[in-house]
């Protein structure tokens, strides 16, 4: 033992005398200092400018670090191992020491320095960031990124290409195929396959980093076993005796761990691999088809009970339905998220069974005969993605995101009474402030534990749930309560902006131009989001934003800054605009029509009220754009030529039609109406279509039927 | 073909000097003896004298023309084999032989030229096998018959019986006299058999400079009367009085037999005709005449 | 004459290695999974099989490609070979005319590997969309092959000579730039990744209707062509 530890010690301080080394150590640090600006040069150019705090940036460092780190390591491993017989002294150290030994000792010593290299690295990183960021150094987040995301990396580099080493017995064959895992690792949108820089991006600084980890440690894990399976694959392989690749291995293999090693290790990632436990690929978000509903079956109540474990980001629930229909028997279908178990369903009281559709995320239920009948479902567990980029909801220690999406309530498809009665309470951990939809009744604390519960009537089910360590701020706006929920963390910078200004200017345009705000009894509430989904969202009455919107910092050209500025009030104004198209009024979708163009038009004409036409005008060219950009691409002109694809990649053509038609082409056609009819009277028939229409839903038609136009008028050139 | 070298001195990376002040001449025909003992500069010198190295200071003139201003001269008349070299392992025999007769630029006829090669250093066993295949000795013959190629003028081999079986080596110190007559031969070595056999001039270098230059048979005369030896018979301690060297020691059933070399001999000991090695020894101990 | 032996010869040394033919299987199927996976849906919404789809799919393949190339260089100057300089020098041979001869060999060996990556590219195309126009891929070929290839073959020469340590670095210079956006500016931008991926975020039909390249860009790419050239034409004459 004493004899290895020296041995390790001698070879690390050989690695200190290459200046290979000393360049190496030097290059990996100067792209862990490079990377702590990563945001601004970020392929998604809504983060740019964010502002740029601990943890916004460890993760940049780290895997800026990883990324560079990873090549470099991988190539010292070759340097190091194929020394000797470079050299020609292996024979001579052959035949001092068991040449296995040997490798093992210089990978040891490898990752000890890529650890020398990291806490050397951090230390410079604390440095810079304190003196030139300044801004706080947070340990943890450190510790995790680096130790987490960073080392791993590195130490994945080393493992497969020295098992790739031992195998080929070649360095070229090595470093070739560290090349192709590296291209693998940074083209794949499989996170399970990004093993140099994993998939995260910027860690929130709002929600901190508890909402990623599970899918890093998870990739970790993965890659731990196919490295090692690959170490132990190479030790299988290594030539012996000058012998070939087969005889080598049946010597090899007479030491039986190493066999069994190879065995366990990759059928361990291959296992790993197949149940995946985080992603729902089976996710009706993923599905182009639109569910059939019962409509015979009408939903007319839902009492939501659920608990939050946000410190094992799980929750508990309990869930009641209340139907109305004939008296026969009806099987009806509910979407599901699949990664909560249902431990019981209850028929008025009666337990009953269930089944999932194959290959959905959807069970059906027998609902019992009679007029009215309550249906009750028992689940737990954590939320499932359907995509590691989709995030539709999350639990994790410092905040709880949850659309409706995430049907983290399950959704019943059946028809729904007008107004469907919402009456819930959620459960959690005292220090979190809770933002369910409609208003809160009452709170109660028991035990560290606080329960809210909240009541709404809704037609559209928008089920959302929030919660963080929030600070409120109330204020009032033409006769609404707005509840503005940030975190302490930005709550100052954000009112530094002003911030209410706006959205009383927001608010007051709307109810001018539009008409009264629908839930007049009910707050408005804006809630600061993480920057795990980006942009803003609305859900009944409340808003989210996410937090590096309005959250930004910028060293120097201010008409960059004004332009940015104006992009996040627009958002702000495009998810306001939501309460009176979406909530107040629900609009059919019938593509293009639905309620995002009814919002990206509103917002623009809130733009041109606040800061003029040269800014609106600006803002609505990128519809324009947007369009005829959709227009140039080939699968749009070849729609006969979609079918040959993959049916994701068919999916994401699908989308980003969808997208552009809605957010797009809709606010355009609706600008060429308000130029047909002018704008006074344009804007007048959207008020009455929104009075007429109140809690009820709009169709195209009905559109059309108020504004005296046809589809073919407003259609674009 | 004329060789000059005068005041050559070399030193690696501005240290010590490792060459001192060398002057020689060196004249068609002529088969050179270069040895001296480890470190000594034969290396050093002969790389020298094929441009693979600058020297610090001092000039080497081919045919009157300055070697380093046309190296061209020189390699187009050049053999030559260093003291420590590799081989494209994945050729085989006669493959390296004509990337490197290629390389050359041979003029003859290239398959002819190849085959003489390889039928001088005897590698017709070998001449299809790939280089990684070979033993050292066979290695070391195919670095040899490179050399060979062309039939240079100049033709300059360092240490090139190492390895050699003893049958080898016979036969190469034959092959290097074998048309030395127009040619400059420079071998070093330290086997002083290999230099007593076949040189007609033989230099002894140490630490960089040269202390001895000339005939074989010349040196061996200067250390006449300087080797002697002794027997003892038993246990029984040497005298110690005197100044001299122990060449060998050769232990009998009726004692222990020594040779002596140096100019003050024990007065027991008997005087010998001295051997070459004898000479060799007794030019190190006096550090050249 | 005899020269071109030589480089017969060290082109055979070259591509009748397994790390040759471990290449051409490693960039055969990086080929297919470049163009099956990453652009089967056209890049950024161009057909599959338009110039910059072809483009984008030769900036990201070339990027491995010139890893390859700096590993053959890494092979000229290694230890073994260096010990054969010995005898090799001894020839009448000056060592930029030899370096020449290897740098055309390395030239020779690697297009052989870029006429499997466009054949099998072209065989795709044909399989696949029943595509055989391949006249419209020889500015993307001139504009993103050239460049980095010659930067390849030069710098890998140059610093080569200089020291074989540092032609290590080389390699993950070429992924990092070919494979990570780093929004690198011109020159630095070897394969022209990051310019494809810059120049589609200023939206513009006319771009994407025409295989257009903006100013800067072709004279970057110019550049670095002669750049290349003269990186090769000194590291031949650089003295070791
Ligand atoms: N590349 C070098 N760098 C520095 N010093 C060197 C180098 N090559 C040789 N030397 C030194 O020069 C001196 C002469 O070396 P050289 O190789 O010429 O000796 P030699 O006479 O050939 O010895 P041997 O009989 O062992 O081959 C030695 O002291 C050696 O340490
Ligand atoms: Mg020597
Ligand atoms: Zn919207």
């Amino acid at each position: 033992m004493r004899d290895r530890v020296e041995l390790i010690w001698n070879e690390v301080k050989l690695l200190f005398k290459l200046k290979m080394v000393i360049v190496l150590i030097l290059l990996t640090i100067i792209f862990m200092i490079i990377g702590l600006g990563a945001v601004n040069s970020s392929d998604n150019y809504a983060l740019h400018n964010m502002r740029q705090t601990s943890r916004i940036i460890a993760l940049g460092s780290a895997r800026y670090g990883a990324l560079f780190g990873s090549v470099l390591f991988g190539m010292m491993t070759i340097i190091l191992l194929n020394r000797d017989q470079r050299k020609g002294s292996k024979d001579l150290i052959e035949a001092n020491l068991e040449y296995y030994q040997l490798i093992i000792v210089r990978i040891i010593s490898l990752i000890l320095l890529v650890i020398g290299t990291i806490l050397l690295g951090m230390l410079v990183v604390f440095i810079v960031q304190t003196w030139i960021y300044q801004t706080v150094f947070e340990l943890r987040i450190y510790l995790f990124s680096y130790g987490v995301v960073f080392f791993p990396a590195i130490l994945f580099a080393i493992l497969l290409t020295s098992g790739v080493y031992l195998i080929t017995d070649n360095s070229d064959m090595s470093l070739l195929s560290l090349a192709g895992l590296y291209f693998l690792s940074l083209t794949s949108n499989n996170y399970l396959l990004n093993w140099v820089q994993t998939h995260a991006l910027l860690y929130s600084d709002f929600a901190s980093i508890r909402p990623v980890t599970s899918f890093i440690l998870y990739n970790r894990l993965f890659w731990v076993s196919i490295s090692l399976g690959v170490l132990a694959l190479g030790l299988l392989f290594k030539r012996r005796y000058q012998r070939g690749i087969y005889e080598s291995m049946l010597i090899n293999g007479q030491k039986l761990f190493i066999p069994l090693a190879v065995v366990g290790l990759l059928c361990l990632a291959l296992l790993i691999y197949s149940h995946e436990p985080l992603i729902n690929s089976a996710d009706s978000a993923l599905n182009i088809e639109e569910p059939v509903i019962n409509e015979r079956v009408i939903l007319t109540k839902i009492l939501p009970d659920i608990t939050f474990y946000p410190d094992k980001g799980e929750m508990k629930a309990v869930v009641n339905y209340i139907f109305c229909k004939e008296l026969a028997e009806e099987r009806i279908e509910l979407i599901t998220n699949t990664g909560l178990q249902i431990t019981s369903v209850k028929v008025n009281g009666l337990p009953t069974g269930f089944e999932y559709l194959k290959g959905t995320d959807r069970i059906q239920v027998d609902l019992a005969d009679g007029e009215q009948v309550e249906l009750e479902v028992t689940y737990e567990g954590r939320i499932k993605y359907p995509h590691v980029s989709t995030v539709a909801g999350y639990i994790s220690e410092n905040s709880i995101y949850l659309l409706e999406q995430s049907h983290w309530i399950f959704e019943p498809l059946t028809a729904r009474d007008e107004q469907v009665e919402i009456i819930g309470a959620v459960t959690l951990p005292a220090e979190l402030t809770a933002v369910p939809v409609g208003e809160i009744t009452a709170i109660k604390e028991e035990a560290g534990q606080k329960t809210w519960e909240y009541m709404l009537k809704t037609r559209s089910l928008e089920l959302g749930f929030f919660a963080a360590e929030y600070t409120q701020k109330i204020f009032n706006v033409a006769g609404i309560e707005v509840q503005l929920f940030t975190s302490p963390r930005h709550e100052a910078y954000l009112f530094q902006k002003d911030l209410e200004h706006y959205i009383t200017g927001i608010v007051e345009y709307y109810t001018q131009v539009i008409g009264e705000y629908a839930f007049l009894d009910q707050p408005l509430k804006i809630v600061e989001s993480s920057l795990y989904k980006t942009g803003g969202h609305s859900t009944a009455n409340v808003i989210t934003i996410a937090e590096y919107v309005f959250n930004r910092e910028f060293t120097n050209s201010t008409s960059m800054e004004e332009w940015r500025f104006y992009q996040d009030i627009e958002l702000l104004a495009h998810e306001i605009a939501h309460q009176w198209w979406g909530s107040g009024v629900e609009v059919t979708v019938n593509t293009p029509w639905s309620s995002e163009g009814l919002a990206c038009y509103m917002s623009n004409k809130y733009m041109e009220a606040e800061f003029g036409e040269e800014v609106s005008f600006m803002l609505s060219s990128y519809w324009e754009s947007s369009v005829r950009l959709m227009q140039g691409k080939y699968y749009y002109q070849h729609p006969n030529q979609v079918g040959l694809l993959k049916k994701d990649m068919q999916t994401q053509i699908a989308t980003e039609k969808l997208k552009t038609e809605l957010y797009s082409i809709m606010p355009l056609q609706l600008l060429k109406a308000e130029k047909i009819l002018g704008k006074e009277q344009f804007l007048q028939s959207l008020a009455r279509l929104y009075k007429q229409n109140l809690f009820q839903s709009v169709s195209y038609q009905e559109f059309f039927a108020e504004t005296n136009l046809t589809k073919e008028a407003i259609t674009l050139d | 073909m004329e060789i000059k070298i005068t005041n050559l001195s070399k030193a690696y990376r501005g240290k010590n000097y490792v060459l001192k002040e060398i002057n020689l001449d060196l004249k068609t025909p002529a088969l050179i003896g270069l040895v001296g003992p480890n470190g000594a500069g034969k290396t050093t010198l002969m790389r020298l004298l094929v441009s693979q190295i600058l020297p610090s200071q001092g000039e080497i003139t081919v045919d009157g023309y300055n070697l380093f201003k046309n190296q061209h001269y020189l390699k187009e008349r050049l053999g030559y084999l260093p003291q420590d070299f590799g081989l494209y392992d994945e050729l085989t025999v006669e493959q390296f032989l004509d990337y490197i007769a290629c390389l050359k630029g041979s003029k003859a006829n290239r398959k002819k030229v190849i085959n003489d090669a390889i039928g001088r250093t005897n590698l017709d066993g070998k001449r299809r096998a790939r280089i990684k295949t070979l033993s050292g000795g066979q290695k070391q013959r195919v670095g040899i018959a490179q050399a060979m190629l062309n039939d240079p003028e100049l033709f300059i081999v360092d240490e090139p019986t190492v390895g050699l079986d003893p049958e080898e080596r016979i036969k190469f110190r034959n092959l290097f006299s074998e048309n030395a007559s127009n040619k400059i031969v420079i071998l070093s070595t330290h086997i002083i058999d290999d230099v007593e056999s076949i040189c007609n001039r033989l230099i002894v270098m140490d630490h960089g400079i040269i202390l001895y230059d000339g005939t074989p048979t010349e040196l061996v005369q200067k250390t006449v009367n300087h080797v002697a030896v002794v027997e003892l018979t038993g246990a029984e301690q040497m005298i110690t009085e005197g100044q001299y060297r122990v060449v060998s020691r050769l232990v009998s059933p009726t004692g222990v037999r020594y040779r002596l070399v140096g100019d003050d001999l024990p007065r027991s000991s008997k005087l010998i005709t001295p051997t070459l090695e004898d000479a060799y020894v007794y030019c190190m101990m006096k550090g050249g005449f | 004459m005899t020269k071109l032996n030589v480089l017969r010869y060290e082109i055979r040394r070259l591509i009748s290695t397994k790390q040759y033919l471990y290449s051409l299987l490693i960039i055969s199927l990086l080929t297919y999974d470049v163009l099956n996976r990453l652009l089967i849906g056209g890049f950024k919404g161009t057909a599959p099989f338009s110039p910059w789809s072809y483009s984008e799919f030769l900036a990201l393949v070339i990027s491995v490609f010139s890893v390859i190339v700096i590993l053959m260089w890494i092979n000229v100057f290694s230890e073994k070979e260096q010990k054969v300089r010995g005898i090799i020098f001894s020839a009448p041979i000056t060592q930029s005319r030899y370096y020449l001869i290897k740098g055309i060999a390395i030239g020779l060996a690697a297009s052989l590997i870029l006429l499997v990556i466009i054949i099998l590219s072209f065989g795709y195309y044909y399989l696949v969309y029943g595509f055989s126009d391949y006249g419209t891929f020889i500015m993307p070929m001139v504009y993103f092959i050239c460049p980095s290839f010659l930067i390849s073959l030069g710098l890998g020469l140059f610093i080569g000579k200089i020291n074989v340590k540092i032609l290590y670095l080389l390699i993950p210079l070429f992924l990092v730039i070919g494979l990570f956006n780093l929004g690198l500016p011109g020159l630095l931008d070897l394969t022209g990744g990051s310019y494809l991926f810059d120049h589609f975020n200023y939206l513009n039909l006319e771009v994407i209707e025409k295989y257009t390249l903006t100013k800067e860009f072709l004279c970057s790419r110019m550049i670095l062509i002669v750049l290349g050239l003269c990186l090769f034409g000194i590291g031949c004459r650089i003295k070791q």
